[in-house]
């Protein structure tokens, strides 16, 4: 356990505008979970894509198993035996599992055995305890199911360091319980793991080692045994950050949403929600727990009008919006932070401003009946970079640039900073703070509080039990498309929840 | 052994891209210099023919005609590509275009009813308007039915250049053409103007404004920004309340229009008559044009103007050197080929190793 299998030494990397990276150390030992800690666009990524060949530093210098070695591209590092699973997966929906994790490894030749690579896949899965099915296709996965398939295909390659770029934000705490236990058996198996994160907590669940990372810079390295959360926020962020949020009685004024005996069928025509009901007021924050796949996805975008409803009724505002476009939902102020920020939530390509008008771009002041106008929104994009603390080189920068936790920032900031039209809103926020650091995650709880005393209305999709309960007035508990549970947050508790979300457990 | 491995860039600096089209376009040059070597023709002496369109007056007037069509077409092609609606139905849009256009003045000659004077821009309106339906039929068939474009829009082709053809060879025969396959004469108030003094007639006017309002759409408009956002990511768009058939619908209606004014562009300013197969792949060259100048409308002018001298100047070599005009074809296709290998290699960086 004491040998260093991994050394990067003095790692520089520019970009336009930010250094990412300024004179890194960092070290991996055989066995070993070390834990990369930091705030949003601290660098993590970065460097870690430094060390898979997919940026290439400006200087310094990467050791492997004591030998300087060059890393040009994600081949080499496979070769090393180093492999990484992205923050943004990056599977191909359209193919099976299979397939997926036999694309382009080594072994590939012309005729492809996929039935053989199956059964090593079966058989690596249930080792590791990633069960996955591997003719499934891709698109039809879970966001923690696609993270399976991205650590196999890794397993596949025979890896023998694995980099993992913040896994939890996309699992439920059963899929993370799982993932952990899994990421031990690999480490008992001679494997180490580089683990990128920001929270806390699991720091402290998983890590041998963690290395903190602040505004490019490493602060310090520990064993984690020795050293304690507040130590940690201190070096990450440079203030302690308390999580106690002030709730203000609950005002409701007026039903917002009323959603009626909704239906609604998946791609494949199965039934997705069944027979789903419920009021939203103005004043409330209602969220929505459940495991991944029974039905959020859909319900989300049923109420935005992103998907088509195959029998039952929408109303905002006492209004019938059923089955009309997402753009009738928007103009009538109902408001949506998608789960895909990258492709949904944003066009990679255009620029930050453009993606911060995306859906105000044909209101003034931003247009005039034909012509945009880039002088206002510049304006109003630098003023939201400035409010919603963006960290961009500027607002011509396209959005695949930034940060996964900037990039949400965007999102947010466009959904909850534009004028629309009517003063109550209903905001519909998927895992709007999945992949948030401490301090960003403390900004947008507080937002949607403040969005709620306004008098909006929200409907909250979390994973994070805590998230939930902290913030939501009503709870509701989704089960195989139906909301199985519904219960006032004070009266909750979690062991009901959580047997709920299990389908164990109806009210 | 060396094994080659491509990898997504980052970014790439402008002068890297710069250099990345320089050198497609010497290889271009380089690899149909073997060719005219492997024919027994002096490369030197052939380029230099090539590019004796830019060096005198009269063959770079004679460009400029030849490159009014390509520019219409290409315009229209860039404006679709930043939609991502890969259209190759530049070629049948200039029949339509031109079958259109005889139609009317056909009409006219019989009926006398449109004045002479608003001849020439009500024909325009209705060629365009014209073509712009012919355009809108691949559009909807994909945002409706999800009928792949490239497919729909190369079958179409065929099909306008037929109809095109039947129509000279049959209805539309002149009938005092000595048998010839073509029509009446267009009379002279449905020809374009020449600019005194040269060979180019008038339609570079609309070229030259087509470019400027694509750029500006592009550039200035909601509806440009529309455009890019579906052509970046169409669930974005969705996601934005953007209507997927609504853009793309009106792109290919202004794509075919344009490419429909070329077809009249060539009748009218040109050959004064219908003819089979009147157009010699102008809506092809349209699509390197419009890939070679990055799909930026301002940039297309000078490569139509390019491209418009090198057909030229494959003319030229054929009458001098006894070269076929295949030449020209083998060229032109060369410098497809080069710059989307560009294109390529500035998405892509190369790793060699052993
Ligand atoms: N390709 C790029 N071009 C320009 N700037 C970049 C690029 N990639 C990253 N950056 C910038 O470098 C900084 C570090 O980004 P990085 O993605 O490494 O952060 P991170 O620590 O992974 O943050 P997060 O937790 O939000 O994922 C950010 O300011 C980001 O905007
Ligand atoms: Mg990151």
């Amino acid at each position: 356990m004491e040998k260093n299998i991994i050394e990067l030494i003095d790692i520089v990397k520019t970009f336009p505008g930010v250094v990412a990276n300024d004179h890194v150390n960092f070290s991996l030992k055989a066995g070993e979970i070390h834990a990369l800690l930091g705030e949003n666009g601290a660098g993590k990524t970065t460097l870690m894509n430094i060390l898979y060949g997919i940026y290439r530093m400006d200087s310094g210098k990467i050791k492997v198993d004591g030998r300087e070695v060059q890393i040009r591209s994600p081949r080499d590092a496979i070769k090393l035996g180093i492999g990484m699973v992205h923050q943004n997966f990056k599977l191909i929906p359209a193919h099976t599992v299979t397939e997926n994790v036999i694309l382009g490894s080594e072994g590939s030749r012309l005729i492809l055995d996929v039935e053989g690579a199956a059964k090593e896949i079966r058989s690596l899965a249930l080792n590791f305890g990633l069960y996955v099915d591997p003719l499934a296709e891709v698109w039809k996965l879970s966001m923690g199911e696609r993270q399976r398939v991205e650590i196999l295909k890794l397993l596949y390659r025979n890896v023998r360091v694995m980099i993992l770029d913040e896994p939890t934000t996309v699992l439920t705490p059963q899929e993370k319980k799982e993932l952990f236990i899994s990421l031990k058996e690999m480490c008992s198996r001679g494997k180490s793991i580089i683990f990128i994160t920001h929270k806390l907590d699991e720091v402290f669940e998983i890590s041998d080692r963690v290395t903190v990372l602040r505004r490019g810079k490493n602060v310090a390295t520990k064993v984690t045994r020795e050293t304690s959360k507040v130590e940690l926020a201190n070096l990450m962020i440079g203030r302690p950050v308390v999580f106690e949020y002030v709730k203000n009685p609950l005002k409701p004024s007026g039903i917002a949403l009323k959603v009626e005996n909704i239906r609604v069928l998946d791609e494949d025509g199965n039934l997705k929600l069944k027979d789903v009901s419920f009021n939203l007021r103005f004043g409330e924050i209602v969220g929505v727990a459940g495991v991944a796949g029974n039905g959020q996805r859909e319900l989300a975008e049923a109420i935005t009008g992103l998907r088509k409803v195959y029998s039952g009724k929408i109303y905002v505002c006492g209004k019938d919006l059923t089955n009309l476009s997402p753009k009738k939902f928007f103009e009538n102020g109902v408001l949506f932070i998608p789960e895909e920020r990258l492709g949904v939530g944003t066009a990679p390509n255009l620029s930050l401003a453009e993606n911060l008008i995306l859906k105000t771009y044909d209101r003034k002041p931003f247009s005039n009946s034909i012509l945009l106008n880039y002088k206002e929104i510049q304006k109003f994009s630098e003023k939201l970079v400035k409010d919603f603390e963006i960290l961009c080189p500027s607002v011509r920068v396209p959005v695949k640039f930034l940060s996964g936790g900037n990039l949400q920032k965007v999102v947010l900031a466009r959904e909850l900073g534009s004028p629309v039209g009517g003063d109550g809103h209903v905001i519909v926020a998927m895992y709007p703070t999945r992949g948030l650091d401490v301090g960003a995650t403390e900004y947008v709880r507080k937002l949607l509080l403040k969005m709620r005393d306004e008098g909006n209305a929200i409907i909250l999709f979390s994973e994070d039990l805590d998230e939930i309960l902290s913030l939501s007035d009503r709870i509701f508990v989704m089960f195989e498309g139906k909301i199985v549970g519904e219960m006032l947050s004070h009266e909750a508790d979690i062991e009901k929840i959580g047997l709920m979300m299990a389908g164990v457990m109806g009210s | 052994m060396y094994k080659i491995q491509f990898f997504p860039r980052e970014r790439i600096s402008t002068i890297k891209s710069f250099a990345i089209s320089l050198a497609s376009i010497l290889l271009a040059f380089l690899v149909s210099g073997i060719i005219f070597v492997l024919t027994n023709v002096d490369p030197i002496l052939a380029y230099y023919s090539l590019f004796k369109s830019f060096t005198n007056l009269a063959l770079l007037s004679e460009s400029v005609v030849r490159a009014i069509p390509i520019m219409l077409v290409a315009l229209g092609l860039a404006l679709a590509y930043k939609a991502n609606f890969i259209s190759v139905g530049g070629e049948g849009q200039i029949y339509v275009g031109g079958i259109i256009a005889t139609f009317i003045v056909l009409w006219n000659i019989q009926n006398n009813i449109i004045p002479e004077p608003l001849f020439m821009p009500i024909t325009l309106i209705l060629v365009f308007l014209g073509s712009s339906i012919w355009g809108i039929v691949p559009a909807f068939l994909k945002a409706k039915f999800e009928v792949n474009e490239v497919l729909t829009t190369l079958m179409m082709n065929y099909i306008a250049q037929i109809i095109s053809n039947y129509l000279v060879i049959g209805p539309w025969k002149d009938p005092k053409g000595y048998g010839f396959p073509q029509s009446q004469a267009f009379p002279q108030y449905a020809r374009f103007p020449l600019i005194p003094n040269t060979t180019i007639n008038s339609s570079i006017f609309i070229g030259l404004s087509a470019a400027l309002i694509i750029y500006s759409i592009l550039a200035k408009t909601k509806f440009g920004f529309e455009v890019k956002v579906v052509g970046d990511s169409y669930p974005t768009a969705k996601y934005a309340g953007i209507s997927y058939t609504k853009v793309v619908c009106i792109v290919m209606a202004i794509s075919a229009g344009l490419s429909g004014l070329a077809g009249m562009s060539i009748l009218s300013g040109v050959i004064g008559r219908l003819r089979p197969d009147f157009s010699p792949g102008y809506g092809y060259t349209g699509i390197i044009v419009a890939w070679l100048c990055n799909l930026n409308p301002l940039i297309i002018i000078f490569g139509s103007i390019f491209f418009g001298g090198l057909l030229v100047g494959g003319e030229v070599l054929q009458s001098s050197m006894g070269l076929s005009v295949g030449v020209t074809d083998v060229f032109q296709a060369l410098m497809l080929i080069f710059t989307l290998s560009g294109e390529f290699f500035k998405r892509y960086r190369v790793v060699w190793r052993r």
